[in-house]
């Protein structure tokens, strides 16, 4: 750095500036030019430097640094703080503060130059040249001089200039305000007698004016009083004729220098409530980012693909586990959470930069739980070479996984149960020809003995058909519960002696002592525990131990199930069996999915089936190796378990007899169940269609020989069904004794057929002692209740 | 002001060393681009004045390196910060470092 070529101790310059680029700049033309050059990034810095190597001969600074910048940089080394750097000369430079303006605050902080960067070394070289040899300092003030005398006038223009001053002079008030407008003085000296104008009158027109100049007036007028008025008028001094020179010089550089402490002052405090005023904006809206950050329901992040930085908001711990910290600091990545199965391979196929992209994973937290993320991130453009960086949040998704997932299932059930709805529908029917036929020949009076069995096998045949038909249904949509405070205890013994019967699988059972009730469909959950302790004794061939708890629960809606808080009864049904893989846990309540060779895979998902319709939930975890446990939860009622009265028993005998009209569209049925009913002693009218049962019963009625009761078939493909007839029926004759049928044994109507206007229902397929039952209790009722 | 890259400006400011504008070129763009990741992790933070700071300084050393558009894009990118304005602040960030890389292939180049 040192030029050879200089004999002398290299002079010393220190360079403050907080930009690194600056810093090598000035440091490299300077040290071109054979100066030892210090730099510092900063004044705390630059302050440490000059303290460790001595004053330099030069200062250079930055004005805008962060901490302490450069206004108060050069007021502390103005100050009595510092006398051994009170005559360094500095050097201002600035890259953002240029003009007039900063010339002259820079001078007014005790600077002696200033240069707007950026700028030419050879400018840069002059400046800094001038200021060593110290020559005539860059900035020199201007005075002018308001003097009658011309001999007094030259005089102190003589010593003004010599102190370094730009000078202009003008001997009348005229000429005065010529200069004032012309020149911007920052100093006016001011005689008070002039020929033209008073120089009171003078002295308010420049104090007031906009350049703000210091005034020094001057009189040989003895008078103190008038010390007071100049004062007050504005001027900054007084001073009385005659004076040394060289003494208005010295009160000047006094006058000035306050002055420039004051602007100074002023300049600093607008800085300083600048400051505080766009920190309070900066702190309101960092607090509305902070707020937005807070209340995405995600993690905001930003990271570099290699890793070397990254920022994950707060929220991050509350995901993961894991403190914030440790992914800024590198010592956890993001990736590593991954499950490995989901994470992408290494080399990205190359995305065009700031398109939006969504990925979901599986994320391992740091308590080993498992949580869906949905990332949804932008890669922002980087040059070649940088590191790409990823912006974007994190939201957890598991919940809505778990939802989907939920939803595919039961939409998955939904379609097979319309399907299944729609089968045991035309399976009921058959059957409904099938059994009626069946005992209409049974009851075939001198039948021989072998036909009796065969035909009694063919019922039983026909009546486990409609078993299978009634599973079907139960399965499908259309089974809604009929909900009752049932008792867990005598279910579970039902399922289990149905379940178990023949099989050397043994089950233990432990219930909890004031075990609630159930509200449920006692029918179906039946069914459904049967199915599953089926499943698990099928899972033990070779026999083994089911183990059954049951106990009262009460849920909070962050349970994690997907249940509504409240009571719960938990059946937890357990087996001995290999387990089940976890691969195929999810599969295991679809509908037709089976592991067991005959399996109807139908077993799991009709209980599946049934606790949802009951708001119910049922569950399976498994160890593979040591069994399966299937958890029910059954919604509970605090009451007592309690059976519903039973319905009243029908008459058994009756006068039978009386018109029936029945809507029935499938010929085959209609058929059989006109000679049933035939059989019973009832004329019976068979309509294919609701319209049409509504004109035979208007004309029954105009004829005078009404019906006694009318039979509607719920479903008629193509016409009026049952629930739209019944209703135009007691339009009609609001006394109409109709009966429902149905071969969709579980649809809502015949569960609640008094809401619809029907006394009575006959599920498909009926048999003959059935519907005589139910034919005299309607009939006998209606005869008893009052009109 | 809108010029790219003002390499003979520069270059007769600097009285033609080239080596000295190759190291300051070096030095500006490794600071820069510390300087723009320092800005996209103040704004993921919400952190305004700090990218305010990192702006200001990013725009004069710009300038004095005849970088005219990546200048003007960093006083935009200071004013919004601040402002506080951290919607603008993401737009303009991304013009900044859009210039820088012009910058960069224009002082490579």
């Amino acid at each position: 750095m040192v030029n050879p070529a200089t004999p002398v101790s290299p002079r010393k310059v220190v360079v403050v500036n907080d930009d690194p680029v600056q810093l090598r700049l000035l440091a490299a033309i300077l040290g071109k030019e054979g100066l030892q050059v210090g730099g510092a990034a900063g004044v705390p810095e630059a302050l440490a430097l000059m303290e460790q190597e001595g004053p330099p001969d030069l200062l250079v600074t930055d004005l805008h640094m962060p901490g302490i910048d450069g206004w108060r940089f050069c007021r502390l080394l103005r100050s009595a703080e510092y006398p051994a750097y009170r005559h360094i000369p500095i050097l201002v430079v600035s890259a953002t503060f240029a003009g007039v303006d900063a010339r002259e605050i820079t001078r007014d902080l005790g600077a002696d130059a200033f240069l707007s960067l950026p700028c030419s070394a050879a400018e840069l070289k002059a400046v800094v040249h001038s200021l060593l040899s110290g020559r005539t300092p860059t900035i020199r003030p201007r005075v002018l001089i308001v003097e009658d005398s011309p001999t007094l006038s030259r005089l102190l223009e003589r010593t003004f200039r010599e102190s370094g001053y730009q000078v202009r002079t003008a001997l009348t008030g005229a000429e005065a305000r010529h200069q004032w407008e012309d020149f911007s003085p920052e100093l006016i000296i001011l005689d008070y007698h002039l020929p033209d104008v008073a120089g009171d009158r003078l002295l308010q027109e420049f104090a007031t004016g906009k350049t703000f100049p210091a005034i020094i007036m001057i009189t040989t007028d003895t008078d103190p009083s008038l010390a007071m008025h100049f004062l007050r008028m504005g001027a900054d001094a007084y001073l009385r004729k005659p004076f040394d020179p060289r003494y208005l010089v010295e009160l000047s550089f006094k006058v000035r220098r306050e002055r420039a402490l004051l602007r100074v002052e002023d300049i600093l405090e607008a800085r300083t409530r600048e400051l505080q005023e766009s920190q309070a904006r900066l702190r309101e809206s960092e607090e509305r980012y902070r707020l937005l950050v807070e209340n995405i329901p995600g993690v905001v992040f930003t990271r570099q693909a290699d890793g070397a930085l990254a920022f994950y908001d707060a929220k991050i711990e509350a995901l993961t586990g894991y403190p914030q910290e440790d992914f800024h600091l590198g010592r956890r990545s993001w990736e590593d959470l991954i499950l490995p199965e989901d994470r992408e391979p290494a080399l990205l196929p190359a995305l065009p930069a700031g398109q939006p992209r969504v990925r979901e994973y599986r994320i391992r937290t740091r308590s080993g739980e498992v949580r869906w993320i949905q990332e949804r991130s932008q890669l922002l453009s980087e040059p070649e070479g940088q590191p790409l960086t990823v912006q974007g949040i994190l939201f957890d998704i598991t919940e809505r996984k778990r939802q989907e997932e939920e939803r595919l299932k039961l939409d998955k059930l939904e379609a097979l149960g319309i399907l299944a709805g729609g089968i045991a529908h035309d399976f009921n029917n058959l059957l409904t020809a099938l059994v009626g036929n069946v005992t209409l020949v049974s009851l075939t009076p001198g039948l021989p003995a072998a036909a009796q069995q065969s035909l009694a096998a063919a019922e039983q045949a026909c009546l486990r058909a409609q078993g299978l038909a009634q599973q079907l249904l139960t399965f499908a949509k259309g089974g809604t519960p009929v909900k009752q405070a049932t008792g867990v205890a005598p279910l579970l013994n039902e399922a289990l002696t149905l379940a178990l019967a023949g099989s050397s699988s043994r089950a233990h059972v432990h219930l909890a002592p004031d075990l609630w009730a159930a509200d449920v469909d006692p029918g179906q959950i039946r069914q459904a525990l049967q199915d599953i302790l089926i499943n698990a004794h099928q899972a033990m061939p070779g026999g083994g131990l089911i183990t059954i708890t049951a106990d009262n629960l009460r849920l909070t809606a962050d349970a994690g199930l997907p249940l509504a808080p409240g009571p719960y009864v938990r059946v937890a049904i357990s087996d001995q069996g290999p387990g089940i893989d976890p691969a195929l846990l999810g599969k295991i309540f679809d509908p037709y999915f089976t592991t067991k060779s005959g399996g109807s895979g139908l077993g799991l998902a009709t209980a599946f089936s049934i606790l949802q319709k009951h708001g119910g939930y049922l569950t399976a975890s498994s160890t593979p190796g040591e069994g399966a446990t299937f958890t029910l939860y059954l919604p509970a009622v605090l009451t007592a378990a309690a059976h519903r009265p039973p319905a009243p028993a029908a008459p058994t005998s009756g006068p039978p007899g009386g018109r029936l009209l029945l809507l029935e569209d499938d010929p085959q049925v209609a058929d059989v169940a006109r000679r049933m009913l035939e059989h019973l002693g009832y004329q019976v009218e068979c309509v294919p269609e609701g319209g049409q049962a509504l004109t035979a019963y208007r004309q029954a009625q105009t004829r005078g020989s009404p019906f006694d009761a009318v039979i509607l078939d719920l479903t008629v493909p193509g016409g009026m069904g049952g629930k739209e007839a019944v209703e135009k029926l007691r339009e009609l004759d609001p006394r109409v004794v109709a009966i429902v049928t149905s071969g969709y044994a579980e649809d809502p109507i015949l569960t609640h057929y008094e809401r619809y206007g029907f006394r009575g229902v006959l599920k498909k397929p009926y048999r003959v002692q059935e519907m005589a039952n139910l034919l005299r209790r309607v009939l006998h009722r209606d005869e008893a209740a009052p009109a | 002001m809108t010029e790219i890259f003002r390499r003979h400006e520069v270059l007769e400011r600097l009285e033609g060393d080239e080596d000295l504008l190759r190291e300051l070129v070096d030095l500006f763009l490794s600071q820069s681009w510390i300087q723009i990741g320092e800005m996209k992790a103040a704004l993921a933070a919400g952190d305004a004045a700090s990218v305010w700071h990192q702006a200001h300084s990013l725009k004069g050393a710009a300038a004095g390196l005849g970088a005219g558009a990546l200048s003007f894009q960093a006083a935009r990118l200071e004013k919004a910060g601040k402002e506080g304005d951290l919607e603008a602040v993401g737009a303009l960030l991304q013009a900044v470092q859009e210039e820088l890389s012009r910058f960069q292939q224009a002082v490579t180049s």
